[in-house]
């Protein structure tokens, strides 16, 4: 007999654990990249049939046990897109029959061009590594000509360190600027922490002052051996993978020339709350685990222990998940879904909602109970055994016989039907 | 047949045949026959009749001698209501030779004798001028137009439960083509939610189910579930339906019925099948036995996760679906939309929607139920523990006033004896209390099931339970009044059940708009007479049967279902049907070419041509607007009351003054006319005073009419029509609100009191509305004095 019921298989490869729903008509996956997961715990909320617990998450952050954040109950799993439709990171993601699509819990970016140099300052912000900046930047000695033998100069440079936004034009530009790039860490995420100019270097030509976005470098010429300079030349282009993005919107704080335009799919608040447990310099579980690096320990004259910057906060609640104290809070007020043309569209994305902290379902149209009905079982008695076939029953198998051939004889059937049950049993004693 | 052709006989070849009725004492007892006979006896052209019923076997005999002996050309008999046996003396004369257009019915009995009981004097004069109008309107009257159409042998029944499927087999049947269109996903209705039938405990599904399933397949029906009738166009025997289908997402006809999407679906929501009891999935089906077998998915509720679509094997799930519109066109309908089960969260004491073990009868139905909640076990639901104790409460939402339905529900005596029986035929052990004010247990082995209950030892207590209160233990304690020991006691009981009444829907409002069919005072439909025509309606091809006229049982709906499947067969079965054409005829000598009436018409049925005004007779509904527009009365109608006529009744009446004050009532004939009808029927009395024109619609109601009244010397002029939105012309009233607005804006300026003029409705259940119209109207004009004080001062 074949198996009627849709079956789930798990299937690891690597980082990723596959979930194939299997059913007679359609196939449908569920692949969850461990890598991806942030540890926020929003498909957990939304899942209809409770698929979904938590890892040992406050274990992981603080670097005790590796494992993934999410157990997923096969037994329970349906496939639905619920948990991939809210899934901040993309970690979950369901794939059905090409067309479809589902409502996705989404942000937003957009480019614009025009304004775009590029430069290389959002592709080293991102915490996410979702931009590629592909910058040409034609060097100095193409720009600067020298018209006879000699080639120098003479002046003042100055970079003003306040101003600076490291894009890094000016050292693809010309070899005697040197950044000191380091990670961006919060709360000032600044993706270097020094420019540096070679004087040796230096012929004051001024090309870095005229492609400096921010008017940051300062080079004044006392004089030079006669010389054309050009116009800086930036050309290129930038990559936004969107699989990677989580639109915490970074790259349009950091931008010089305000050309990335970003839209959160959340819009909440993050607080502390009994900050007197909270210990910076024991646990960094919260740093840790912030996908985007937000969380930061404060300093005075901040009352909490930790602070965040809230313009690029995700509010996924993955540190709140994280901390072994309780002690932070993360409030989603507001939610981007993007919908798609489906019918049933609006049932999915009133589920996403499920996600938002300020989330009330609706009351039920009718007086909802739920009856609790215990499964009787009722089992049977066992049979009794089969008695052996008793001695007697020969004589009675002859005394059918006889009867049988009366009532089969003609005399015998009109007496039987005549219902003259007396002259047939005379009959039968006479043979 | 002799004809008058336009304009009537010419005054010398007039013989008018009046006939007063004595209708045993119904009349005679107020009015006095003899005097009216007297005074009209020696009237030339006038040839007077009087008979104690005028509508039996030789009252009808009589008539028709008369007229042919006299040679009379105009009949008038004053009467009952023309609504009653209006159409057997139309029919009479027409047999006797007389088109039907010249019959009059003057109406002294439901708007005179009935209502005047209180001053027998004033009855007499006031029927007296009635008929002086009657006489005076005669021979101007313009000759009625009958025309034979072609009908659509096809029915649309309304409603998929017991009495819609019985009509729609029998009508199938017969040959008819039958669209049934019901609102839930399956067909049923309620009968099939029931476990078993009182008084014969038959299974309900095992009788129904077979009457759905070859409902279902029958060549000749075609069921439209998750579909509503959403707009009616058109005539008796040509009716245009707009039918709302929303989308299924399941094929009907590719779904096997293997239930496996059921199995599936991860979400879980209340189930409103088992009233708010238990679960159900997003694709819906809530029995096994349910027609059609395949599911419907509620989308509202899908998250879109396919699961169904995968395991179905013959792939009968659509996505793809879409709600649509079909247009049916149909010769009858039959409404049958049954009812509601009463919500008892209007009743605090019960305790309903608090105490988790407080139940309705029908909740009680489905746990008894073995496909249903808790699979045929009696559990409390507070805790799935048995009961030992369960108490009935009966009475609930009917014969109340608190809530506002005084009727008694007619099924909830029967229904809580069977639930008593059979559940003491399950668990005996079971201690069963049925509290009740009356046991209305009638119908045919009802009072032997009611004997049967007692002799399995259900108590039945005579009181009224008057509080509800759950003890520490989770029991619940009723406290009630024991009327036959007189004294008041509390009994702990595990489980309640308030046997709840019926209830008409909330669109069943809607629904009677749109077809032209009035409520009753109760809020169900209301039948055209309630003896004799129980399944037609007010509206001609519209008929109803079930549970949606009022509170029955499933034998009484059967009947009138098979009763309006056979008045349906009457109305098609000859392919031809004859109609009353309505649309006015021009006289274009007089048409001005004003085109008042173009755009007065609510319907589009008069429509400017070149040089003429053209009429489209099929769209024409015969409201009047455009006879009251025209300044020259180029436009006659066939057959009702034309604008001479009108004059003619007005001067007849207005000529002597027979009482103070005179008021002219113009009526609709559709709901205020209706309702004094009504007011008669339930003998509520008012003042004398009012003069009765009963006109087809408030906006046929002339301005120069009302003008001409004030005129001739009447002191008040009331106009009476439906409510704004029931007007059965759409807009009509609304129309007259405006002219009336302005002609009273009009006597202002001209110095007459505007008070004298009121326009207002009723609808035709109201009669005490509209005996307290004219009553207040009498004092208030009888106050102002009589026409023409104003111009004293």
């Amino acid at each position: 007999m074949e198996s009627s019921k849709p079956i789930m298989e798990l299937e690891l490869e690597e980082d990723k654990l596959h979930y194939t729903w299997k059913a007679p008509v359609l196939e449908k996956k569920l692949t969850y990249d461990v890598k991806k997961c942030v540890g926020c715990g929003l498909c957990e909320k939304v899942c209809p049939v409770n698929a979904i617990s938590m890892g040992p998450i406050k274990d992981i952050a603080s670097g005790k046990v590796e494992a993934p954040y999410i157990i997923i109950d096969e037994t329970k799993c349906v496939a639905c897109p619920l948990c991939s439709g809210v899934c901040p990171s993309g970690a979950l993601k369901l794939t059905l029959q090409a067309d479809f699509d589902h409502p996705r819990v989404k942000g937003e970016i957009s480019l614009d061009k025009e304004k775009c140099i590029p430069c290389l300052l959002c592709e080293k912000i991102c915490p996410r590594d979702a931009i590629k900046a592909e910058v040409k930047v034609k060097k100095k000695e193409e720009l600067v000509k020298y018209l006879g033998e000699e080639s120098w100069g003479k002046g003042n440079i100055k970079v003003d360190l306040e101003k600076c936004c490291y894009c890094g034009l000016c050292e693809l530009l010309c070899d005697a600027i040197k950044i000191e790039w380091v990670d961006p860490q919060p709360p000032q995420l600044k993706v270097g922490a020094t420019v540096s100019v070679d004087l040796e270097k230096c012929d004051y030509c001024g090309l870095c002052e005229e492609i400096c976005p921010v008017q940051a470098i300062k080079v004044e010429c006392v004089e030079s051996a006669p010389r054309e300079v050009g116009k800086p030349v930036v050309e290129g282009s930038l990559e936004i993978d969107e699989e990677k993005c989580v639109w915490c919107g970074m790259c349009a704080g950091a931008c010089p020339v305000d050309a990335l335009h970003v839209e959160k799919p959340f819009e909440g608040h993050i607080y502390m709350v009994q900050p007197n447990e909270c210990d910076p310099s024991g646990c960094k579980n919260c740093i840790n685990i912030c996908p985007v690096n937000v969380v930061y320990v404060a300093k005075p004259p901040s009352k909490d222990k930790m602070g965040f910057v809230e313009d690029y906060c995700i509010y996924c609640g993955a540190c709140e998940k994280a901390c072994p104290v309780d002690a932070i809070r993360v409030s989603r007020r507001s939610i981007r879904i993007a919908s798609v043309e489906s019918p049933w569209s609006s049932m999915c994305s009133e589920m996403l909602k499920r996600s938002l902290t300020t989330y009330k379902p609706p009351k039920p149209k009718v007086y909802h109970r739920v009856v609790k009905v215990e499964e009787v079982e009722v089992t049977p008695p066992p049979p009794p055994p089969i008695p052996p076939t008793p001695k007697g029953f020969q004589r009675a198998s002859k005394a059918l016989t006889k009867l049988l051939e009366t009532i089969t004889s003609v005399q015998g059937r009109i007496l039987f039907e005549r219902g003259e049950y007396k002259k047939i049993a005379s009959k039968l004693e006479g043979d | 047949m002799r004809e008058g052709g336009e304009g009537g006989y010419p005054p010398e070849k007039v013989k008018v045949a009046v006939f007063v009725c004595r209708c045993g004492t119904n009349i005679a007892g107020v009015v006095d026959v003899d005097e009216v006979v007297r005074h009209f006896s020696s009237r030339e052209g006038v040839v007077v009749g009087e008979h104690e019923h005028c509508c039996s076997d030789d009252g009808l005999r009589k008539i028709k001698e008369v007229l042919e002996k006299e040679g009379a050309t105009h009949l008038i008999v004053a009467c009952c209501t023309p609504s009653l046996h209006g159409e057997l003396f139309k029919r009479t004369a027409e047999e006797a030779g007389l088109n039907r257009g010249f019959v009059e019915i003057v109406n002294i009995r439901e708007q005179c004798s009935w209502v005047h009981s209180f001053d027998p004097k004033r009855a007499t004069i006031k029927a007296i001028d009635l008929i002086e109008m009657a006489i005076a309107a005669a021979p101007l009257a313009s000759s009625a137009k009958v025309v034979k159409m072609p009908v659509e042998k096809s029915v649309l029944v309304i409603g998929g439960g017991v009495a819609g499927v019985t009509a729609a087999l029998t009508l199938a049947d017969m040959g008819f083509k039958v669209y049934m269109v019901e609102k839930e996903g399956f067909i049923g209705g309620h009968m099939a939610k029931w476990d078993k039938v009182f008084p014969t405990l038959d299974c309900s599904i095992c009788v129904l189910g077979p009457q759905l399933s070859r409902a279902y397949n029958h060549p000749n029906i075609t069921v439209l579930t998750l579909s509503q009738v959403k707009s009616v166009r058109g005539v008796p025997g040509n009716y245009e339906v707009e039918v709302y289908r929303k989308a299924r997402f399941v094929d009907e006809k590719l779904c096997n019925g293997c239930n496996k999407c059921l199995e599936v679906c991860p979400i879980q929501l209340p189930n409103e099948y088992e009233y708010g009891l238990g679960f159900r999935s997003a694709i819906v089906k809530p029995s096994p036995e349910a027609v059609p077998q395949a599911p419907y998915i509620d989308m509202e509720s899908c998250v879109g996760c396919y699961s169904c679509y995968g395991v179905c094997d013959p792939k009968a799930i659509n996505f793809k679906d879409r709600d649509q519109t079909i247009t049916l066109k149909v010769g009858a309908i039959i409404v049958a939309t049954g009812f509601k089960p009463f919500n008892p969260k209007g009743f605090e004491e019960y305790r309903y929607g608090f105490l988790q073990d407080v139940v309705t009868g029908p909740e009680y139905e489905r746990m008894l139920n073995n496909v249903g909640p808790t699979k045929g076990r009696i559990l409390r639901i507070s805790d799935g523990v048995e009961p030992k104790k369960i108490a009935f409460i009966q009475c609930v939402g009917s014969r109340s006033d608190r809530v506002g339905h005084r009727y008694c529900s007619r099924v909830c005596c029967n229904y809580a004896i069977k639930q008593a029986v059979q559940t003491k035929l399950m668990k005996p052990d079971i201690d069963i209390a049925i509290f009740y004010i009356d046991v209305r247990a009638t119908g045919k082995l009802a009072e032997e099931a009611y004997r049967r209950a007692i002799e399995l030892g259900v108590r039945f207590v005579k009181g009224r339970v008057g509080d509800i209160r759950r003890t520490r233990e989770g029991k619940l304690r009723l406290f009630y009044e024991d009327i036959l020991e007189g004294n008041f006691k509390e009994e702990d009981f595990d489980l309640v059940v308030l046997s709840v009444g019926m209830e008409p829907h909330e669109d069943i409002k809607e629904l009677a708009g749109m077809l032209g069919v009035h409520l009753s005072e109760d809020g169900f439909l209301a039948e055209y007479h309630l003896k004799l025509n129980p399944a037609d309606t007010f509206s001609r091809g519209v008929y109803v049967a079930g549970a949606c006229t009022g509170p029955k049982d499933i034998t009484e709906s059967v009947t009138q279902a098979g009763l309006a499947a056979a008045r349906v067969a009457e109305l098609l079965g000859r392919g031809e049907i004859e109609i009353e054409v309505y649309a006015p005829v021009i006289d274009e000598s007089k048409c001005k070419l004003c085109f008042n009436c173009v755009r007065a018409c609510p319907f589009g049925a008069l429509k400017m041509g070149k040089g003429r005004v053209e009429i489209d007779e099929v769209a024409c509904r015969g409201c009047g607007a455009c006879l009251a527009a025209c300044p020259t009365g180029a436009l006659r109608p066939p057959g009702y009351l034309t604008n001479e006529q009108i004059s003619a009744m007005l001067k007849a009446l207005l000529s002597r003054k027979s009482e103070f004050p005179l008021i002219v009532a113009f009526m609709c004939r559709w709901c205020s006319y209706a309702a004094a009808d009504n007011a008669g029927l339930n003998r509520i009395p008012y003042p004398t005073n009012v003069r009765v024109i009963r006109v087809p619609c408030s906006v046929r109601v002339s301005p120069e009419h009302i003008l001409e009244a004030f005129r001739l010397g009447a002191d008040g002029v009331m106009v009476l029509g439906c409510y704004e939105q029931d007007c059965h012309y759409r807009v009509g009233r609304i129309k007259a609100n405006e002219r009336v607005e302005t002609l009273k804006k009009l006597l202002e300026a001209v110095g007459v009191n505007p008070d004298r003029l009121i326009i207002d409705g009723a609808s035709a259940s109201e009669g005490k509305k509209i005996a307290e119209l004219v009553r207040s109207f009498t004092e208030k004009i009888a106050k102002l004095g009589p026409i023409g004080s104003e111009f004293e001062v």
